[in-house]
């Protein structure tokens, strides 16, 4: 029997693939590399890492939609989607700068103090955790079930760092390396599938 | 006498073109190579169609240059929206009289 239009599930659909070149999942791969890199070589720079990636965001995403639209075409999507993805968008650049401005406000407030001891064991995994946030955001807002994945990376290794006590850098590099690679697995499925633009 | 598919709309009717109208009624407006690599046809079977998705009044076509690029982007119109609208009904009419059980 023939099923009847389903006009949310095609939308959903063209919407996903959006996200299939895997230049989303380089930016998130090295990002995680370099931020992991700074917290184990270069820990004076550590908790400015997280800066480099912040400013590279617009021209990422002005350079990702051109190199999309020259392979694999035009599209904008409804105003409810742009809407949609606006809304998670603010709530991204909230979280983004409230973490940055709660980072220097505990910077300083446990100068005189220190940690307590609870929060010293959670330290380790705390970046790990903190970034898996973004990523989520990102997750709900693309209905990627690989985003979800990496996030689940993320927190998960966040809890092995905070129980080894290991470099907080440690559960980045780890999950930086797994996303770069899938980055690249899907970008070289991406550039295969489009490989040039059809002439109208 | 009318017979049950005199009610459904031959230009949406066909496959190809029913994909590209579900394609246009779910998002703003699309560009020629997007349609192509969503629905697979080919550039002269897609011209084919939308040649006469436009000569219908289905689909509103603007050409213009991206960068010095041709871009040719699609939209539909309130009448394909409404054609596409009415052609969901018929077909559900149609297959509403057809008992799986028997």
């Amino acid at each position: 029997m023939s099923r009847p239009i389903d006009a949310g599930a095609v939308e959903a659909h063209a919407y996903r693939s959006r996200w299939d070149d895997g230049l989303f999942d380089l930016f998130v791969g090295l990002s995680l590399l370099w931020i992991g890199a700074c917290w184990i070589w270069i820990e004076s720079f550590a908790g400015l890492a997280g800066v480099l990636p912040a400013v590279f965001v617009a021209p990422f995403i002005t350079f990702r939609t051109r190199f999309i639209e020259d392979l694999s075409g035009y599209v904008r999507f409804s105003v409810e989607r742009r809407r949609w993805e606006r809304r998670n968008l603010a709530a991204l650049l909230t979280f983004g700068i409230g973490t940055f401005i709660g980072g220097i406000a505990m910077y300083f407030a446990v100068q005189g103090n220190g940690l307590s001891a609870v929060a010293e064991r959670a330290v380790p995994g705390l970046v790990a955790w903190l970034l898996a946030i973004p990523v989520l955001i990102v997750a709900v807002t693309a209905m990627l079930p690989r985003l979800f994945v990496y996030a689940g990376v993320l927190i998960a290794g966040g809890f092995v760092a905070a129980g080894y006590e290991t470099n907080p850098g440690v559960p980045l590099m780890i999950a930086g390396v797994l996303v770069t690679a899938w980055g690249i697995v899907l970008l070289g499925r991406f550039t295969r599938k489009y490989p040039k633009p059809v002439a109208a | 006498m009318t017979r049950p598919d005199d009610s459904l709309d031959r230009v949406i009717h066909e496959p190809a073109r029913l994909r590209l109208m579900t394609l246009l009624f779910v998002v703003d407006e699309a560009d020629f190579t997007y349609l192509s690599n969503q629905t697979g046809l080919t550039a002269g079977n897609l011209s084919t169609h939308m040649a006469k998705l436009e000569n219908a009044g289905y689909v509103a076509v603007d050409k213009s240059f991206a960068g010095r690029r041709p871009r040719t982007v699609y939209r539909l119109t309130d009448n394909g929206r409404n054609a596409l609208v009415a052609y969901r009904a018929a077909m559900d009419d149609m297959l509403g009289r057809i008992d799986p059980s028997n």
